[in-house]
């Protein structure tokens, strides 16, 4: 193959990836009183990723959605305080195709640079391709109204929707002795019902002063209805500690976090193993659901207070209801840097105390010696459970002082306006469970949420921004 | 009617539009290809075989090393030494032989048999899939064997685990099959072990159905005779010259390093055992100051190599050793010995896969059985002979062990027909040393040389094999999940996933 990197005295690579997408769209609108809408749709798309020169089975889906939606404030009489009232509904369907090119067919690389005068090559996918994978498809029925109210100082935006995604493009899992990690499928149905909701109100206005305040609120019930033709558990990332699997699993959320966990009693304690020595090692107990990697509940509150010529506008935002295993306090427990490694009086010296039930169910409080702190947690690291936590957080998003000059300063200039604002992102948490980790700092958000190992945490800035128009 | 003859019109022009012209093209890699030469598909599964860092330091020196007591560590996370669990580093044979070694000796065999080659190649290819899988099954035990790597080709995701007794009744009839195809070379340079010398690949094949057939010697002693004798008539390896090994190159990349040269360039915690010290110095070996150096100052003079106890910490050490501790001097556990770096841990260094010492060694063993009518004592003397005169041939830096000192060994430790088989085994055990996996099965099938569990020392605490010396090493977590029905399977006739867990030809 004449390639950059079969050449010898190699420094430097490149990569290439190409995909495209076609389409041919329609839509046509009947429009009755300027009040009742009604809009038809048909899309086709075809896919290069689900192409090949002798492919059967079909790279295009063809899909179509219809919405109407009446205005009912233009349609009849509505008392004084309705400014705007907008009733719609719709059924919408989606096609998609593979998210990344070249994974349709078995393709061979040569690496490196050769050894000893031999070419070596091998091949090149990790996931099983294959060659009849075809659009998924996603069917939404949704409901909504609008209403502005007050002179529109008081809107609300409402949304129920209810979709089903039918043949979604995944990779299966596969045992590792199959040569491959995964296998890619046209795989499974998965449902999302949930409503989204956006308030929007100004309190309180007068000449020099407002008050504008937006809430957004968004609740998703995800649910696996079927993986395969036996439905069993899919299993999509595992993290390095290999104690835990994000899974699908028939008549759950989407995306469990499926791992190893603590051993317990019928009173919840836990059981150790009591060494030879009296060190309690906690025993490994079963792979269980132990949470929910995807957060069902977002909120987000803009707030804007205006005063002459000042405004100061601040976003909060925050998710609840989904968990995460977090890799970075399995490492810094395991480590002993993580201050649950130590008792509350400090120090190592004096050892480390542990209570629970030993295998005969006899409960016992105990110090490990501090020699022994370091096997406890060792053994507490391949029990995905200890590292589980609830991933709810609120942070302030963003925080903005602005100052818009007056128009008489700028009068005789040839500036039309100008304002300068402060603004700084990410500043600090209101609310965050989880320890010494950013929540929103997962190393992989498509299939496989809720996995966290020394992720980068996401940036504060500090930034003054000048705006000036001419 | 007007606007509907405008969409006919629309409609015909757009059905013969081909919207998806050369999706298909564009969806083919242009920088990989559909198929490629065999040969360089042998090249790389040779290299691949000869392992990377990951399962060059996790499976054969931090597990298989320290539990037959080559080397010994302070540090726990050499947790073959104290009989500690960590899963990943005990599956990493596993994690890393099935998709980058099973996945692509697969593949070959496939393409040569879809090409129809029944010639040279084919033999190799299934001489080397036997090679491949026995490390796995004799690390692992029942393995999935018939149906594993052919995830693409059959669409098996959940391949089943075979009994070992079968693996070893298919690799062993392989091996026979594999060395009837063998004619003329069609590697060439991508023969990376023998250069395109089809003569010696036959001698390997012979010399590895011997291996294999030994193996067999406490749970089948019959046919293990059988396949002993076939091997032996076959014809196996006749001097270091036929020694099966791969060179390294020291870059430039991974892949063309030694994976335990990678290690010990990364990794400065092994430490010679004290168990394999003294027995080298016990019988005055020359080897053992070409093989070990102090590690505060590189000394090679055999009265400053002393080896580390097994299963010691650091701080249970300076415990024993409390004369060793000066203020200012060299931290103690520096004053073991450890890999000679100007010998033998270099990333050039060669990948030994099987000796010409080790088919002597157990002709020996055969001939003491009776099995074959070979001099046994001869052929001890000749494999002694020849691990000592190979490392120079190795390891350009090793002091040349003349005929002279070899002789002068043998008459001081002189073969004894009544402590045959530790003598023979001990020294299988030192000439399989940094081919880890070997010498962890040879010892479990012979018991030779005595190892005490943890070097005699104290019973290390919260170690997972009841203080005793572990017997194989455990499967993948992820197989439960992944391979849920197979697994359950394989550990209902197996026995427990556990390291005290016997393999088959492992019987008590």
């Amino acid at each position: 193959m004449y390639d950059v990197a079969n050449t010898q005295n190699q420094s430097a690579g490149y990569g290439f990836s190409e995909k495209q997408i076609n389409s041919a769209y329609g839509s046509t609108e009947i429009g009755y009183k300027d009040a009742v809408y009604l809009t038809v749709t048909a899309r086709n798309d075809w896919f290069s990723t689900l192409s090949l020169p002798e492919k059967e089975s079909p790279n295009n889906d063809l899909y179509t959605s219809a919405s109407l939606s009446v205005v009912l404030s233009d349609l009849v009489e509505l008392p004084e305080l309705f400014t705007f009232l907008k009733l719609r509904g719709g059924y919408s369907q989606v096609a998609g195709g593979a998210e990344s090119p070249y994974s349709l067919n078995l393709n061979y690389r040569i690496y490196g640079q050769g050894h000893l005068g031999a070419s070596l090559g091998n091949i090149q996918n990790g996931s099983i391709p294959n060659e009849n994978i075809t659009p998924f498809e996603k069917n939404e029925t949704e409901v909504g109204l609008d209403l502005r109210l007050l002179d529109n100082r008081f809107s609300v935006d409402f949304t129920y929707y209810d979709n089903e995604t039918d043949g979604d493009i995944v990779g299966v899992s596969a045992s590792a002795t199959s040569g491959y990690g995964s296998a890619l499928a046209n795989l499974g149905v998965i449902t999302n019902k949930g409503v989204e909701i956006l308030l929007n109100a100004r309190p309180y206005e007068t000449e020099d002063f407002s008050w504008d305040l937006t809430l957004n609120y968004s609740k998703n019930d995800s649910k696996i209805v079927s993986t395969n033709d036996e439905g069993t558990n899919l299993s999509l990332a595992s993290p390095r500690s290999r104690n835990l699997t994000v899974t699908h699993i028939v008549g759950e959320q989407y995306g469990a976090l499926f791992g190893t966990s603590y051993e317990r009693d019928d009173q919840g304690r836990i059981i150790h193993q009591i060494e030879s020595d009296g060190t309690p090692l906690p025993r490994v107990g079963p792979r269980k659901i132990l949470g929910f990697g995807t957060a069902p509940t977002s909120v987000g509150i803009t707030n804007t207070v205006r005063y002459k010529n000042l405004s100061l506008n601040f976003l909060v935002e925050g998710k609840f209801g989904g968990q995460v295993f977090s890799g970075t306090n399995a490492v810094m427990k395991s480590n002993g840097v993580h201050k649950a490694t130590i008792d509350d009086d400090g120090g190592r010296d004096n050892g480390f105390n542990v209570s629970g039930v030993d295998e005969d169910g006899n409960p016992f409080t105990t110090t490990i010696t501090p020699q022994r702190i370091e096997d406890y947690w060792s053994r507490t690291y391949q029990i995905a459970e200890e590292n589980i936590y609830d991933a709810d957080y609120l942070r302030l998003r963003q925080l903005s002082l602005g100052y818009s000059f007056p128009s008489e300063l700028l009068e005789n200039t040839f500036i039309k306006a100008a304002n300068i604002s402060l603004i700084g992102r990410n500043l600090f948490y209101l609310r965050n469970t989880v320890e010494n980790v950013d929540p929103e700092s997962g190393y992989n958000i498509s299939n496989s949420q809720g996995l966290e190992w020394f992720g980068l945490p996401i940036p504060r800035s500090l930034g003054l921004n000048v705006n000036i128009t001419f | 009617m007007k606007k509907i003859i405008y969409l006919f019109v629309i409609s015909t022009f757009l059905l013969s539009c081909d919207f998806d012209e050369g999706f298909g093209e564009m969806n083919v890699n242009p920088r990989s290809a559909a198929q490629i030469d065999v040969s360089n598909k042998m090249a790389s599964v040779f290299l691949q075989t000869s392992g990377g860092r990951y399962e060059c330091w996790r499976a054969s020196l931090i597990y298989s090393s320290t539990i037959v007591q080559h080397f010994a560590s302070t540090a726990t996370y050499w947790s073959g030494n104290f009989y500690l669990r960590n899963n990943a580093y005990a599956t990493s044979l596993w994690d890393r032989g099935y998709p980058a070694q099973v996945k692509e000796i697969v593949d070959i065999i496939e393409q040569l048999a879809t090409d129809g080659n029944n010639g040279t190649n084919m033999g190799i290819a299934r001489i080397w899939k036997s090679f491949i899988y026995h490390r796995l099954t004799d690390l692992y035990g029942d393995i999935p064997y018939s149906e594993a790597g052919r995830g693409y080709i059959d669409g098996i995701l959940k391949p089943k685990y075979d009994p070992q007794s079968e693996i070893y009744a298919d690799m062993l009839s392989e091996l026979e099959a594999a060395v009837a195809q063998l004619g003329e070379d069609e590697l060439g340079t991508s023969d990376l072990i023998y250069g395109g010398d089809i003569a010696k690949w036959r001698k390997f094949g012979y010399s590895f159905m011997l291996r294999l057939a030994m193996r067999l010697s406490k749970v089948d002693p019959g046919s293990a005779q059988q396949w002993a004798q076939k091997a032996i008539n076959g014809g196996t390896f006749e001097s270091n010259d036929d020694i099966c090994y791969i060179e390294h190159t020291a870059g430039p990349g991974g892949i063309n390093e030694n994976g335990h040269g990678q290690v010990f360039n990364a990794d400065g915690n092994m430490r010679f055992s004290k168990f394999f010290v003294e027995k080298l110095k016990s019988l005055n070996d020359p080897r053992l100051p070409i093989l070990a150096a102090r590690r505060s100052d590189r000394s090679t003079n055999v009265d400053d190599l002393m080896g580390l106890p097994s299963a010691t910490t650091n701080p249970a050490l300076e415990e024993m050793f409390p004369e060793l501790k000066v203020d200012g001097g060299p931290n103690v556990r520096d004053l073991f010995a450890e890999p000679n770096r100007d010998v033998v841990t270099g990333l050039d260094a060669p990948m030994v896969f099987q000796t010409y010492a080790e088919v002597e060694f157990l002709k020996a063993e055969a001939a003491l059985r009776g099995w074959y009518s070979g001099n046994a004592e001869q052929h001890y003397k000749n494999g002694v002979k020849a691990a000592m005169q190979m490392l120079s041939m190795l390891y350009p830096n090793a002091a040349e062990i003349s005929d002279a000192e070899v002789d002068e060994y043998l008459e001081a430790n002189p073969f004894n027909t009544d402590d045959a088989m530790n003598q023979i085994h001990t020294q299988y055990w030192i000439v399989t040393f940094l081919n880890e996996y070997e010498a962890f099965a040879n010892w479990r099938r012979t018991g030779y040389p005595e190892l005490q569990p943890f070097g005699g020392q104290e019973v290390y605490p919260s170690n997972v094999t009841n203080g005793t010396i572990p017997r194989r090493l455990i499967y993948p977590g992820g197989e439960e999940s992944t391979n849920a029905e197979n697994y359950a399977e394989v550990i209902s006739r197996q026995g427990p996933n556990e390291f005290t867990t016997r393999v088959w030809w492992d019987k008590e």
